[in-house]
């Protein structure tokens, strides 16, 4: 059988990633930039390699942003199967193998995305909230002014907060505040006022709460 | 050859050494599903339908299309694993493709359709994929791109690389998204493509399409491919010997003229191009100039090596006579002598060639180059009698086996016209008879004023042979000048020529007394239509002027002068009737063919009349009636066409033209046809069509005895 594709695999992460997985990576996510990357570099010749990685690409994207469906794990795995069963060259090969160990390696993550729409890395977008710490927050209004979405309420010298409805997770607001306030939330939200008050004025600090709707 | 022996699905197969298994299975009349792979290219293995398991390897499939067949192989062309891969390699396919089979030009016609129903494969599990490069390099000459039906199997790629060499196809990446394009994304004219339609004819889906209308519907495939042969009467291979004449074997190029026809020099000069019209890169900018290279090839053609193989069968001991030494006429005899048959022509005329001849003017078709094809003709063995008119056919056929009556519509007709009484008028045919044979006619004198009645291009003959013979010149035509019957170029030349053109006039009356005829009474034309075969003007009133003219050429038609005394059965408008629908007549072994038979028609189509009327009247005479003849054997043309710089852009050779001033006074001819490095671009412009044929055609799976 002659071959006829030779790309290789160096454009993506070698398999020890899966099982040294540091917390704040999430499997899935790193799992989706694997098939980002393979579809930009797949050379188009074959069906398995371009289509294959393209499918994956969009289901894994799917289940990272609450669109996943039912059967899409065992979905992934079949494809994932085919391709390393067919693969001309080392990048499908080497694509479908990282994916099909990430599936059976963190096969309890995949499965929180999917059913229970949870990434414990808080990575994923759709799976967590933003908050400020309203022990942190100096009021200095730096994030307000810098969230493109203005889902920032407050004023100087007030404890702002975020509205998680308009929050994109863009991660500008981590990035300006000068007092490190802002805070991922999965499951577990942190007591924050309502709407904006007084610097110093909310002492409970951070505790568990149901969040409404939610499991826990 | 070394053989193998295989079995595949327990059924024990000879294979030839080098086949791949696809290969193998498939010429064993078993079927293994495969879709990127063709019989004319290089397997690229990329579609993963043809898996197979090899030597009880299960659950590893390898790809039967690039896997070669070994001696002693097992092939399972069915399991678990095999139907899994296959199903779900289809189902993301589809996921990209759209679900409007019906809406598909190639619905029914489609090998990813009849896939989908061999492998009841549908793309519902997948997510729907949607793409943005499939807008890219739609708009294209000849070729249409649905992209978004495309499952980049890459055919067309490895064709246009491999087996064209043009390479102007190429697997593409937009972002992460996947296409079939060009360089830089340029248009298919501007990339180098050769428009061969090799892309299109190897597309398993709908994603290529040749343009609607470019080639016929009512022919077999492999003839409407090449349209200027199907459109061609005699249906000469053109872009076989136009490939002769760019590789400058022009002997060779007119034995494949010949073996259609008789006459390829005289066609050179005045055939009526129906092949150019069909010309398939008229769409892409000009048609190829076809009957400038026929003359080319016979003009430059040193070896005269089609008589090598001209066919010439034994005496058969029987007389034929052919009546009109004209096209049909000479080519019947020409053929008939060929089969073995003593034929004699008879022909009223002084000289042979009927309407080329009589009709067409020395300054389009040099006489000697007329007589020298016609000399050939005799050398066959054809006895031509000229200056004897055959006045009953039934006489005539008492001395032979069989008559061909090919005496052509060799009379003019005149329209009903007011003041035709007057005298001074005739038709174009007696004009030119005239001119043709005697140098003059009895009225067309210098200073007279000639009017020509007619559009077509014998009425261009009619008035360009009045201004050769001193008078000046009027043409009256129904037509708008854009809407004209003659070719362009005669209509320019006349007109370079100084011959005035009232077109959009209609005739009202020829004004004058007996014997002096002082001018054409006309009406503007606004439109004119035809009822029932008849002719309905309407004309702008207050409109009417004079054409001054002393002499009125109807070239308004021609007919048979065959009459009842001739023997002959005519019917009401004057032609034999033929009752079995070939050629043969109410009389027993006489045929007629050609103009006599059809009307009017180009000289191509008496030549065809006459190969139907020759093989007819052999079969009468007990042969077999097969003229055919193989007089250059077939050549393998390369499917590798390669480059050629800017290919789409390259315009028509135009012949060059003697000067007016040289011209109108002289029967010199006027058309001086290409040059030899004119003739060498030209035959290049070719998109050689023919080379399609070569591409074999994929069996469906319902076609196969295990599938
Ligand atoms: S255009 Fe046709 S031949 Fe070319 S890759 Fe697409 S489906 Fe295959
Ligand atoms: S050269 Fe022929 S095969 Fe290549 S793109 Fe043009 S038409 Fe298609
Ligand atoms: S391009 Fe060549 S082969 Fe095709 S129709 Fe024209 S003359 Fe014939
Ligand atoms: S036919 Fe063999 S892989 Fe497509």
């Amino acid at each position: 059988m002659m071959s006829i594709c030779e790309k290789t695999g160096t454009v993506l992460p070698e398999m020890n990633e899966i099982f040294n997985r540091a917390d704040e990576t999430c499997p899935v996510d790193w799992a989706l930039n694997v098939a980002a990357s393979a579809r930009l570099e797949s050379c188009g010749k074959g069906t398995l390699c371009r289509d294959g990685i393209n499918q994956i690409w969009q289901i894994i994207r799917d289940i990272t942003i609450d669109k996943g469906k039912n059967g899409d794990l065992e979905l992934l795995k079949e494809l994932s199967d085919m391709i390393l069963l067919a693969a001309d060259c080392e990048l499908s090969g080497k694509t479908a193998l990282l994916i099909q160990t990430s599936l059976s390696t963190h096969s309890d993550e995949w499965n929180a995305h999917l059913t229970r729409k949870r990434c414990s890395a808080l990575v994923c977008a759709a799976y967590y909230t933003v908050h400020v710490d309203p022990s942190k927050c100096s009021g200095c209004n730096q994030c307000a002014s810098v969230c493109s979405v203005k889902s920032i309420a407050g004023e100087q010298g007030l404890i702002h907060v975020v509205d998680n409805e308009l929050c994109t997770r863009c991660g500008a607001c981590f990035d300006i505040c000068p007092e490190h306030a802002f805070l991922k939330a999965g499951a577990m939200k942190p007591r924050c006022p309502e709407s904006p008050i007084a610097v110093g004025s909310f002492s409970e600090g951070v505790r568990r709460r149901r969040r409404p709707g939610g499991e826990e | 050859m070394e053989t193998l022996n295989m079995v595949i699905d327990h059924i024990p197969v000879t294979a030839v050494a080098g086949q791949t298994i696809l290969e193998a299975a498939l010429a064993a009349d078993i079927y293994i599903p495969h879709l990127c792979s063709h019989p004319n290219l290089h397997p690229q293995g990329g579609c993963k339908l043809c898996v197979v398991e090899v030597d009880g390897k299960d659950g590893l499939p390898v790809t039967a299309c690039n896997t070669e067949a070994r001696d002693g192989m097992t092939v399972i062309t069915k399991s678990p694993v095999i139907d899994k891969m296959r199903s779900l390699s289809m189902e993301l396919m589809l996921a990209g493709h759209p679900h409007d089979c019906t809406s598909c030009r190639s619905y029914l016609n489609c090998e990813l359709q009849s896939l989908m129903q061999y492998l009841s494969a549908t793309g519902v599990r997948m997510r729907e994929v949607h793409r943005t490069a499939i807008g890219i390099n739609t708009k294209n000459p000849l070729i249409d791109r649905e992209m978004e039906r495309c499952i980049q199997c890459g055919r067309c790629v490895r064709v246009c690389q491999d087996l064209r060499g043009v390479n102007v196809l190429k697997y593409k990446k937009k972002d992460a998204e996947a296409y079939i394009g060009t360089e830089e994304d340029l248009p298919l004219a501007d990339s180098g493509c050769r428009f061969c339609g090799a892309c299109v004819e190897v597309c398993p889906t709908g994603a290529l399409q040749d343009r609607e209308g470019v080639f016929r519907k009512d022919l077999p495939r492999e003839q409407s491919l090449i349209p200027c042969q199907a459109e061609c009467p005699a249906h000469t291979d053109i872009p076989r010997y136009v490939r002769l004449v760019k590789e400058g074997r022009y002997g060779e190029a007119v034995a494949v003229i010949r073996e259609k026809l008789p006459f390829p020099h005289a066609l050179g000069y005045v055939c009526t191009r129906y092949c150019e019209k069909g010309c398939k890169r008229t769409d892409l900018n000009e048609a190829i100039a076809i009957r400038d290279l026929k003359r080319f090839a016979v003009e430059n053609d040193k070896t005269e090596l089609w008589k090598a193989r001209s066919k010439q069968k034994p005496s058969t001991g029987k007389k034929v006579a052919v009546i009109g030494a004209g096209p049909c006429g000479l080519t019947a005899a020409y053929y008939l002598a060929k089969s073995g048959h003593e034929v004699t022509v008879f022909d009223r005329n002084p000289k042979a060639g009927g309407m080329l001849a009589a009709g067409i003017p020395a300054y389009r078709l040099p006489r000697a180059d007329l007589q020298k094809e016609v000399d050939t003709i005799a050398e066959a063995g054809v006895k031509i009698e000229l200056n004897h008119p055959i006045e009953n056919v039934g006489e005539l056929k008492q001395d032979y086996d069989a008559v061909l009556v090919a005496v052509g519509a060799q009379s003019g007709k005149s329209i009903p016209l007011s003041g035709y009484e007057l005298g001074c008028s005739l038709t174009a045919v007696e004009l030119l008879r005239a001119a043709a044979f005697d140098g003059k006619t009895s009225l067309i004198e210098p200073g007279k004023i000639v009017t020509v009645l007619g559009g077509g291009n014998v009425a261009f003959d009619a008035a360009r042979v009045s201004r050769r013979l001193g008078a000046s010149v009027n043409v009256i035509c129904l037509e708008a000048k854009d809407k004209m019957l003659a070719d362009r170029e005669e209509i320019q030349q006349a007109e370079e020529e100084g011959i005035r053109i009232y077109a959009g006039k209609a005739n009202l009356s020829i004004e004058g007394s007996p014997g002096k005829v002082e001018g054409v009474k006309v009406i503007d034309v606004d439109s004119f239509r035809f009822e029932e075969g008849k002719l309905v003007v309407n004309t702008v009133p207050g409109t009417e002027s004079v054409i001054p003219s002393d002499i009125v050429v109807f070239a308004t038609g021609q007919k048979t002068d065959l009459t009842s005394e001739f023997g002959l059965e005519l019917n009401k408008f004057g032609y034999p009737v033929l009752p079995s629908g070939g050629h043969s007549t109410s009389l027993e072994g006489v045929f007629a063919a050609g103009d006599a038979v059809t009307g009017t028609k180009a000289v191509i189509d008496g030549i065809v009349g006459g190969r139907a009327a020759a093989s007819e009247i052999d079969h009468y005479l007990g042969g077999s009636g097969d003229i055919s003849e193989v007089l250059l054997e077939k050549e393998n043309p390369s499917p590798y066409i390669g480059t050629i710089e800017d290919f789409a852009q390259k315009v028509r050779s135009e012949a060059s033209i003697l000067g007016a001033e040289e011209r109108q006074d002289s029967f010199r001819l006027v058309d001086l046809g290409i040059s030899c490095s004119q003739a060498d671009c030209e035959s290049e412009r070719c998109l050689q069509c023919d080379l399609r044929n070569q591409l074999k055609k994929v069996r469906l799976w319902n076609s196969y005895q295990y599938k």
